[in-house]
């Protein structure tokens, strides 16, 4: 089978004036359905570019980027924004949730640029998922940090995505909140076979994964399974289960 | 994004920005109220001219005892009587008249009990009032009989028969005296003072019977070749109108013996004055639109303005629906949309605005341009061009704002502060 994510030595280039930074020196990567990954890497290390080019935000100068089959360096913007829309679900640091604006109606926002049937329900139905039923109408500034994460969680989810794209989640939370954040993103991946791709720089986060990307100097430095990964609220451990999602 | 939902983001940004949307809408409120206010004012003059002209008769044309230097080649002496009147109304050669009405007038010393007052005296062939819709107020008009046989009665206007006997009422059966000659009132005219008319203000003048006023009050000044100041000639169709002035000239010049081309009398259209007037109206109307279009222009700027605000401040929101999926078209017609239902609900006051100007600009037609009974008046087709200016400024100075704001790459606006 083939792999979801299939990345085969991009590279990506800037020009900044006269200067060519190059953020990505060929990067090649596959995650299969189901995985859970964290990417890692010091700033300047070109993990927000590999981030941007697997979120279909961006395309890669050099080399094949192919997602659930399809090579996505041959699309157009609004190719992309498509695809964006029906098979990425993006959780940000700073939650970017429209301000003056119900939890609900944030949650039906990508449902305005695509599948717009029962969107009341389905955003209803994702609130409730991250265990935000009874909040659906408050707005940003009624809500905590780690709540309006959650709303951001469940307008990542609305479109049945088959990929979560998680940067830096927990950035603004404390501790005991994003462990809460980690463990939703956890039973998401082992509940309903969502892949997600977590950025970040913090090791403790990325223990929560099953598998470790550590990117370095536009290429990646390691690729590793998590040993003694984290897992929030059931507290049990299973290697099998780990290993199996890591195998292939 | 449908059409409905941009509609619906479009209200939430201009609720949250209740000042400067208010602001920003006050260029197309002031704008679209001075179209509208303008409009109606020039609608107003319009049709108070419209219903002057009406009241002269549509189709009625005039001959003068006058010669236009540019329409004879020889000097001539101008020759106009009442035998080339009743010629033109007796003439089976000229098909399209329905009516001829003539005239003698000059002025008079008219005396009534101690009421002494210098007024128009028209001596007029009995269908004078018929013709020309005066209607009267009290009172009878002459009879053939009577006009024919010279009788002494008159009929006054309005503000001649209040300043004489006190009202109008009043006057039917008293007497005066016109340059010596006794006179017994038999009606009053109900028609109102300043109209728009051939020769003088119906309002301030004594009518008496033609006959009589060429035998006993202008004896010695009508000539064998003028006894009539005006002949007016009503045709049965408007459209007639040309044709039939033609033949008149020609029964005219057969009459006085005159070649082809030469005239010793003055054919005048009055349909001609009409046309001129809606002309200068028209040209006054686009003078006032186009420095109402300015303001429009001005407020259409502040639009562009204050939506290129409205995109730097959301760029995050640009970058955060793009990530979710928003193509570009969806956020142009976001923008869009902001734009025109910001032009469409100042469209909306402005309208109302407009509507509160035209009183005034009905006591400007009163007042300033002596135009009574005038009413300025906002019209549909007004509105109508009012709302299609503000949409049209919507969309011309929101598309640019709004194809920035499509343009933007979701990653660098996700990344602005």
């Amino acid at each position: 089978m083939a792999s979801l994510i299939d990345v085969r030595t991009i590279t990506k280039m800037y020009r900044m004036g006269d200067v060519e930074v190059h953020a990505l020196r060929g990067v090649s990567l596959t995650i299969n359905e189901g995985e859970f990954v964290a990417i890692m890497g010091p700033s300047g290390s070109g993990k927000s570019t590999l981030m941007n080019i697997l979120g279909c935000l961006d395309q890669p100068s050099g080399g094949q980027y192919l997602l659930d089959g399809v090579d996505v360096g041959e699309l157009s913007d609004d190719e992309l924004a498509a695809i964006r829309n029906q098979k990425i679900g993006f959780v940000f640091q700073q939650y970017m949730l429209l301000a003056r604006t119900t939890a609900l109606r944030n949650v039906e926002l990508p449902m305005l640029y695509g599948n717009g049937r029962e969107r009341h329900a389905r955003a209803k139905a994702a609130l409730e998922a991250v265990g935000m039923g009874e909040r659906l109408d408050h707005k940003p500034n009624e809500l905590s940090g780690g709540q309006q994460q959650r709303v951001a969680i469940a307008r990542a989810l609305v479109n049945n995505p088959r990929i979560i794209l998680a940067d830096e989640p927990t950035g603004a939370l404390d501790s005991k909140t994003g462990e809460e954040i980690m463990g939703i993103f956890q039973r998401l991946n082992r509940e309903q076979g969502i892949t997600v791709i977590l950025v970040t720089h913090e090791h403790d986060v990325a223990q929560h994964a099953a598998r470790i990307i550590s990117v370095r100097d536009g290429v990646i430095a390691t690729d590793e399974s998590v040993r003694n990964r984290t897992l929030v609220g059931e507290g049990r451990h299973v290697p099998g289960e780990l290993e199996a999602a890591t195998a292939d | 994004m449908n059409l409905f939902e941009a509609i619906r983001v479009a209200f939430v940004a201009l609720r949250t920005n209740k000042l400067r949307s208010l602001l920003t809408m006050l260029g197309i409120i002031i704008g679209v109220g001075a179209v509208v206010g303008m409009l109606a004012m020039g609608t107003g003059f319009q049709q108070y001219l419209d219903s002057q002209f009406d009241e002269l008769g549509v189709g009625t044309f005039y001959v003068l005892p006058f010669v236009d230097s540019n329409k004879a080649d020889e000097v001539l002496s101008a020759q106009l009587t009442a035998e080339d009147a009743r010629a033109i109304a007796q003439a089976t050669s000229l098909p399209g008249v329905e009516a001829v009405v003539y005239e003698y007038s000059g002025n008079a010393s008219v005396v009534a009990g101690q009421q002494r007052f210098s007024y128009a005296l028209q001596g007029v062939s009995n269908n004078f009032f018929a013709v020309n819709n005066h209607d009267l107020a009290v009172g009878r008009s002459f009879s053939a009989d009577e006009s024919s046989g010279g009788a002494r009665m008159a009929v006054l206007g309005r503000e001649a028969a209040t300043k004489l006997f006190g009202s109008v009422n009043g006057a039917v059966g008293q007497r005066l005296t016109a340059n010596g000659v006794n006179f017994e009132v038999i009606g009053v005219l109900a028609t109102k003072p300043g109209s728009i008319g051939f020769g003088p203000d119906v309002a301030e003048s004594v009518f008496v019977p033609y006959q009589t006023a060429v035998t006993r009050l202008f004896r010695n000044q009508v000539t064998t070749k003028i006894d009539v100041n005006s002949v007016a000639v009503k045709v049965r169709e408007p459209s007639q109108i040309d044709a039939t002035i033609k033949q008149v000239e020609a029964l005219l010049r057969e009459r006085h013996r005159l070649t082809y081309q030469n005239s010793d009398f003055t054919v005048i259209n009055l349909s001609t004055f009409q046309q001129q007037a809606s002309a200068v109206i028209a040209g006054f109307n686009a003078f006032l639109g186009m420095v109402a279009g300015i303001s429009l222009l001005v407020g259409g700027i502040g639009i562009m303005n204050i939506m290129l605000v409205s995109v730097t401040e959301r760029t995050r929101e640009i970058g955060l629906r793009k990530a979710v999926g928003a193509k570009r078209w969806d956020i142009l017609l976001q923008f869009l949309v902001e734009a025109l239902v910001l032009c469409l609900i100042g469209c909306f006051f402005g309208i109302l605005l407009g509507y509160l100007l035209s009183f005034a600009g009905t006591l400007i037609l009163v007042g300033l341009f002596q135009a009574e009974g005038a009413q300025a008046s906002v019209t549909l087709g007004a509105i109508a061009l009012a709302s299609a200016i503000a949409a049209a400024i919507g969309l011309f100075f929101g598309f640019f704002p709004a194809l920035q704001a499509s343009r933007l790459n979701p990653i660098e606006a996700l990344r602005t502060e």
